[in-house]
């Protein structure tokens, strides 16, 4: 490759051994880049000469200095943070567990005494087995009143014994209404009558078939 | 500062429904501890669950939570426990007034909680609630309107209920039970058991001693019990089953089952059928209008019925069967065979006695016969209006009498004939000798085959 004194700048500005060496190869056949070469060379060795280092007794100590009073100032923050985040944790977890045990406590309570907002809709099934036993008891009671037989004389029995049962759930719950069993017992004791009547209608069928 | 208020902001909002919740209503727990000096722990409650439990020493706990929709009303309900010369009594008190609060009547129930010594007695009562008892000695527990449970009980047991059902399981000693309207189960007892139930179901499994069951209107199974078993039940079906001492059942319009028995069976019924297999001893049914079937009978079979069918198979005794307007079936039966019926049909096969059958307006077969046991087998069937045919294994020897009217007379064995007549034969089948075979018939055929 042909160097041309246009290229002088570009090698001294690279300035390693093989430039260098390419720029002093130039400098040979070329008097005007020898000067300048002899320029940078006279340049190189003064810079090297006014190049000096130095001690200072006061930067580390103001940097650790200055570590510690970062990491003090901060320490105080973070403890606070911590406490603030316990007591939060402890209030919290005392609230929910306060809160489930009144809960299932709550559940309990409603097991055994009904919530007025929920009797209502008791009542409402209460009327609706007392609506169906009076349509069985349309069509079971002639069945009763006409039949002779073992079986029916057993259901005769069986509903007066119902009704009785019914009208002392009926009287206790007139002083107890929101108590739990009482409601169920009743629901129990109407289901049971309904049953009864429809197994006097079944019979009552099969017998006027026989 | 607007962390901390956020802070307190999530708390009040997690506190708010707890406070809200607890508007309206009174709950307290009450506890006292008693000495047990021996004599009886009395129960006396209403209107909430009891629970009975033991604890080894001479302390009588009560716990209970009183709970009612209204503060006023709920603080007069009183929990009276107390030590007295003959034990220590147990009693919920409840206000007898009123109060009227603005929702209404005041509600209210109380949970009760005891533990007993293990060797206490205990007189239970409740209403309207039920009642939960494990590990108790000898009691008497009553309750109506509320089921009852007991578990591993020590002693006798005495316990009624009304509308609630009863459940007993593991009990060391004899129990009874009285109850109307509601199921009874009686599991695993090493005493005695009696039942009496009425328009409820009765279950009973694993019975070291006798049973004894009345019950009407709900059905009644029995099963694994070594002592003896009586059942009375009416208008509901009866099952017993693997039972080893002596079952008698006494029944009205009802299905009767009874398997694997190993005693005598005695069974009373009507307007139901009767269904009995693997009896180790004699099986006795009387019925009225309906079926019977006995299977694998290691004993007599006596069977009244009427109106039904009379099965029998492999009978290892003799069958005595007395049915009116109803089929007559015995297959395999050891011993004599003895039937009357009327307006139906006999079949009977592989009979290994005498046979003995009297019938009207009803055809007779006997066929596969086995060889007589003593060399002979008398048979002597009668009847009317239908046929009779026999069918006699080759060898057989009779003194034949054989008559009908209005039919004919025909046999596949040679008759050595005294006296022929139209409608009557006389004479011998092979030798002769003592074995007799009487045969009448009124308007039908008579015809002996050969097997």
């Amino acid at each position: 490759m042909k160097t041309e004194c246009s290229d002088l700048d570009n090698l001294l500005l690279e300035g390693d051994p093989f430039s260098m060496e390419t720029a002093t190869r130039h400098a040979g056949s070329c008097p005007e880049c020898a000067e300048k070469l002899a320029s940078w060379d006279d340049i190189s060795v003064a810079a090297k000469s006014l190049r000096t280092e130095w001690n200072s007794d006061l930067l580390w100590p103001r940097i650790e200095t200055a570590i510690h009073l970062e990491e003090k100032d901060a320490g105080h923050p973070r403890f606070w943070q911590i406490a603030a985040t316990v007591l939060l944790t402890i209030s919290v977890g005392a609230t929910t567990w306060y809160a489930v045990r009144d809960g299932s406590r709550q559940a309990a309570f409603d097991k055994e005494i009904i919530r007025v907002s929920a009797l209502e809709s008791v009542e409402r099934a209460e009327q609706a087995h007392l609506y169906a036993i009076a349509e069985l008891e349309k069509v079971a009671e002639p069945k009763l009143e006409d039949a002779q037989g073992p079986l029916m004389i057993s259901y005769r029995e069986k509903l007066m014994v119902l009704d009785d049962a019914i009208a002392e759930c009926q009287t206790n719950i007139d002083n107890n209404r929101q108590n739990a069993h009482l409601r169920k017992q009743l629901l129990t004791m109407y289901s049971e009558k309904q049953r009864t009547l429809r197994d006097v209608v079944r019979e009552g069928t099969n017998a006027s078939h026989q | 500062m607007l962390r901390i208020n956020k802070v307190l902001i999530i708390l009040v909002l997690l506190a708010a429904p707890v406070v809200r919740a607890a508007e309206d209503r009174y709950e307290v727990q009450f506890g006292r501890t008693l000495n047990y000096r021996g004599g009886r722990v009395s129960v006396d409650h209403r209107f909430g669950p009891v629970t009975v439990r033991t604890e080894p020493g001479n302390n009588v706990t009560v716990r209970a939570t009183i709970r009612a929709s209204d503060p006023a009303f709920g603080q007069k309900i009183r929990i009276k426990a107390v030590e007295e010369g003959n034990g220590v009594s147990v009693r919920t008190e409840f206000p007898e007034e009123r109060i009227i609060i603005r929702s209404g009547e005041s509600s209210y129930s109380v949970d009760l909680r005891i533990t007993v010594p293990p060797q206490a007695t205990l007189r239970l009562t409740n209403r309207f609630g039920s009642i939960d008892a494990e590990g108790i000695g000898a009691s008497e527990i009553t309750n109506s309107h509320g089921s009852i449970r007991l578990r591993d009980t020590r002693g006798n047991q005495v316990v009624e209920n009304a509308f609630g059902s009863v459940d007993v399981q593991d009990a060391a000693g004899d129990i009874s039970i009285v109850n109307s309207n509601a199921s009874v189960r009686a599991v695993t007892i090493a005493g005695a058991l009696n039942i009496s139930n009425r328009f409820g179901s009765v279950s009973v499994n694993d019975v070291a001693r006798r049973v004894v069951v009345k019950n009407s209107n709900g059905t009644v199974d029995v099963r694994e019990t070594d002592g003896p078993v009586s059942i009375t039940n009416s208008f509901s079906n009866t099952k017993v089953s693997t039972i080893k001492g002596a079952v008698e059942v006494l029944s009205q319009n009802g299905r009767v089952e009874v398997a694997t028995v190993g005693a005598p069976v005695s069974v009373r019924n009507s307007f139901g059928a009767v269904d009995a297999k693997e009896i180790a001893g004699s099986l006795t049914v009387n019925n009225a209008n309906g079926n019977v079937s006995a299977k694998e009978i290691n004993g007599d079979l006596i069977v009244e019925t009427r109106f039904g069918t009379a099965r029998g198979d492999t009978i290892r005794g003799a069958a005595r069967i007395t049915n009116a307007n109803g089929a007559v079936n015995l297959t395999g039966v050891t011993k004599d065979a003895r039937v009357r019926t009327s307006f139906s049909s006999v079949f009977l096969k592989e009979i290994g006695g005498a046979i003995d059958v009297q019938n009207e307006n009803g055809a007779v077969s006997v066929t596969d016969l086995a060889p007589p046991a003593g060399g002979c087998r008398p048979i002597a069937v009668r009847t009317t209006f239908s046929s009779i045919k026999l069918e006699l294994p080759a060898g057989s020897s009779y003194t034949v009498n054989a008559s009908t009217s209005f039919g004919h007379i025909k046999s596949d064995l040679p008759i050595t004939t005294r006296s022929l007549g139209e409608e009557s034969v006389s004479g011998t089948i092979g030798r002769g000798g003592a074995c007799k075979l009487e045969l009448s018939n009124t308007n039908g055929n008579i015809t002996i085959d050969r097997d």
